[in-house]
């Protein structure tokens, strides 16, 4: 059930996707607390998605998503599960999709939805947290 | 990482690199069709909130010339209200006149108006407005005149029917009434009333009103032919006095009951309300 919520929410927040990057959040969250296949398919299909909507080079998305969730999904047994980790790893994680696109595809780079998207991440977190598993902080 | 985990994932970086390694008329071929199947819900709601704002839009536009066309309507209404239009004729002199007074005791029975021996008015000038005829000068005064109006009682004057050709009086018997019209007349509902010009006070083609109800009453020759006059007296600010008026027939409407009679079309003199 949760994972057609997961997908559902991918459709709503793929219009906005360009003013606060949403959908890297919910990467963010699903390769935090899901099962680590449903984290590969769920990021190709997020990818695959994007491309489309947004076509720049279909299959760029795809690449660096399944990549850097693949990497999440590896480091996260090794993190310490708080808030300000989670925050860093976020950031990394976030700021290193913003480079490899930025480089590779020479994509402007809009400084505005990265700072909302950092301002954003906590509270959206806490409320997928609050909406999949029904409480607001489960790190 | 499991096995099956590292198979998925080569397996997707195989997929997404070679999505990336195609060339771009290949990757818009494959687009198209993934784009039409996977993002149908985006583009569903996208096109529907589009349509939302459109019609949003367009709901405020039409408001406002709602709003507009409803401050005009009532301006508009105002007007007629108030009688402001000019009646004007080219057979008859017309005196626009004002209604300064009312007779308390029979407040639409007569009219007291602004004008009288000073602007060389007399006894019996009819009286009428945009919407049909509303009495006679009963008294002149130096400087004002008594209208008597269609709605005193005993007010009469001589009538056509213009539908049937039908002749009859006007009177007013408490209502309005068409009086000496035949049992067998096939007179209707509906039906314009106008001044025959039989008389010596009124000219012919004045609208009076229309045929309200038909009755069939206890006398033996004529029935009862109850009228709604077209002018609402308490409605009325001004009225015109017809000066000049020497009763020959108003070709204008002589022309028009002519072919009404050929045709059967309904007549038009200024004012007749429907």
């Amino acid at each position: 059930m949760k994972y057609i919520l997961y997908i559902a929410l991918l459709y709503i927040f793929l219009p906005f996707n360009l003013y606060i990057d949403l959908i890297a959040i919910l990467i963010f969250f699903v390769a935090f607390q899901e099962d680590e296949r449903f984290v590969l398919l769920f990021s190709f299909f997020a990818g695959l998605l994007i491309d489309l909507y947004y076509p720049v080079v279909l299959g760029f998305n795809i690449l660096v998503y399944i990549i850097l969730a693949q990497t999440l999904v590896y480091i996260k047994k090794y993190i310490v599960h708080s808030p300000v980790v989670t925050f860093a790893i976020f950031t990394t994680f976030y700021l290193t999709k913003i480079a490899i696109i930025h480089l590779v595809v020479s994509a402007p780079l809009a400084i505005q939805p990265i700072i909302i998207t950092s301002i954003a991440f906590f509270p959206i977190f806490m409320l997928l947290n609050r909406l999949v598993y029904k409480n607001w902080i489960k790190i | 990482m499991s096995r099956r985990q590292l198979i998925l994932f080569s397996i997707l970086l195989i997929i997404a690199t070679t999505f990336l390694s195609l060339n771009e008329r290949v990757k818009l071929q494959l687009a198209a069709p993934l784009s039409s199947v996977l993002l149908l819900p985006v583009k569903t709601i996208t096109q529907f909130l589009q349509f939302l704002t459109v019609s949003n839009t367009r709901i405020t536009k039409l408001e406002t010339v709602v709003s507009q066309l409803q401050l005009e309507n009532a301006e508009l209404k105002k007007r007629i209200l108030r009688d402001t239009t000019e009646l004007k004729t080219t057979k008859y002199k017309l005196l626009r006149t004002q209604i300064i007074g009312r007779d308390p005791s029979n407040i639409n029975g007569y009219l007291y108006i602004d004008t009288g021996q000073r602007q060389k008015l007399y006894v019996n000038q009819p009286a009428i407005s945009i919407n049909g005829l509303v009495g006679k000068i009963k008294y002149v005064g130096f400087n004002y005149s008594i209208v008597e109006t269609i709605e005193n009682k005993g007010f009469t004057v001589s009538a056509i029917d213009v539908n049937t050709g039908i002749h009859g009086i006007v009177k007013n018997k408490g209502n309005v009434i068409f009086d000496f019209i035949k049992i067998n007349d096939a007179i209707n509902i509906g039906d314009a009333v106008y001044t025959s010009g039989m008389s010596e006070i009124f000219p012919e083609g004045i609208f009076i009103g229309r045929v309200k109800k038909i009755e069939r009453g206890d006398d033996l020759f004529f029935k009862p032919v109850y009228i709604t006059p077209g002018v609402q007296i308490n409605r009325l600010t001004h009225v015109y006095i017809i000066s000049g008026s020497t009763i020959t027939a108003n070709n204008e409407y002589k022309e028009q009951y002519n072919y009404k009679e050929q045709s059967d079309t309904e007549l038009f003199v200024p004012g007749s309300g429907r």
